[in-house]
């Protein structure tokens, strides 16, 4: 199977499908909580947990960690950082569509 | 060089579906749904008031007037919870700036036709052959399928009301054919008012 090599203008840890999908849907949602994205995804916790850590630790989004009626609750929401670079995300790949 | 455009194609239009999707979140309705159910509850308290038995066929051992009021009621109800609904979503959807018309909201809409065109449909032909018994339960089917497949283009919570709906249905059918106006409070009343509890909690967690 041949791999799609992003060009250099994409921001290489948005471009993955489960990080874009993250990106694009706390783009749209101030705060969703992990198991709504996870459903939205239709990833498995081990896998969207793996992806959300690596956009964490890019400071491009933020975890939050509580308890809603004493049940534990993780709700992810996007960073100005994450913002910005998926804004700029979306700007690059509408170029490179155009320029083709 | 194709393949290359076509990824690039398919990426822009899963980043419109997610933030789509994820804003079609916000749209379930829950005021809605609980005023709906509370609609519900109140025509059930008329309809037992006039014919103080549980089973719908009994409405038609009622005097003309009251017949007609009983079917003005329910007509009633159902047209206002549709109104209530439309208007409630399109105040939503202007306050979260989301679409009434995006593709995940509207392919929702459309997935529930055919299941209340076919539960209309076999409701015409029932009341034509005065065969008044199986309807609310016809209905309980017919919308729970409505709402199941909706659940395929929204969210789960839909699906699963859908599902509670078609069980019901299925229950107030074959199990329980003479307290169908209880089944029907139950079903239209009780689940949608426990739906819209649930979704405005959501919201509000």
């Amino acid at each position: 199977m041949a791999v799609f090599i992003p060009p250099e203008s994409l921001d290489a840890l948005i471009h993955e499908r489960v990080r874009l999908g993250i990106m694009s849907a706390l783009a749209a949602e101030p705060e969703l909580a992990f198991t709504q994205l996870r459903d939205m995804l239709k990833v498995t916790d081990g896998n969207l947990s793996v992806h959300a850590r690596l956009l964490f630790q890019a400071g491009y989004i933020r975890i939050t960690k509580g308890f809603v009626e004493r049940k534990p609750r993780t709700t992810l929401s996007l960073a100005p950082k994450g913002r910005a670079a998926f804004e700029r995300y979306v700007r690059s790949l509408e170029d490179l569509v155009r320029k083709r | 060089m194709q393949r290359e455009e076509a990824r690039l194609l398919s990426d822009l239009k899963y980043i419109r579906d997610v933030m789509e999707l994820s804003a079609t979140h916000k749209l379930l309705p829950d005021w809605a749904a609980i005023v709906g159910g509370l609609l519900v509850l109140a025509a059930t308290a008329l309809t037992w008031n006039l014919t103080r038995s549980a089973d719908v066929v009994q409405v038609l051992f009622l005097p003309p007037l009251q017949k007609l009021f009983v079917a003005s009621v329910w007509t009633g109800t159902a047209a206002a919870s549709v109104l209530l609904y439309w208007v409630l979503a399109l105040r939503e959807s202007r306050r979260l700036g989301v679409s009434l018309q995006a593709r995940p909201t509207r392919m929702a809409r459309q997935a529930m036709g055919p299941a209340l065109l076919t539960a209309g449909v076999i409701t015409l032909r029932l009341l034509l052959d005065r065969h008044y018994g199986v309807i609310p339960s016809l209905w309980m089917l017919g919308y729970g399928v409505a709402l199941y497949n909706a659940g395929l283009f929204s969210s789960e919570e839909p699906r699963l009301l859908g599902l509670l709906f078609i069980v019901t249905g299925i229950a107030a059918m074959f199990v329980f054919p003479d307290v169908d106006l209880w089944i029907a409070a139950l079903s239209f009343g009780g689940y949608h008012i426990a739906f819209g509890a649930y979704v405005l909690h959501g919201k509000r967690a």
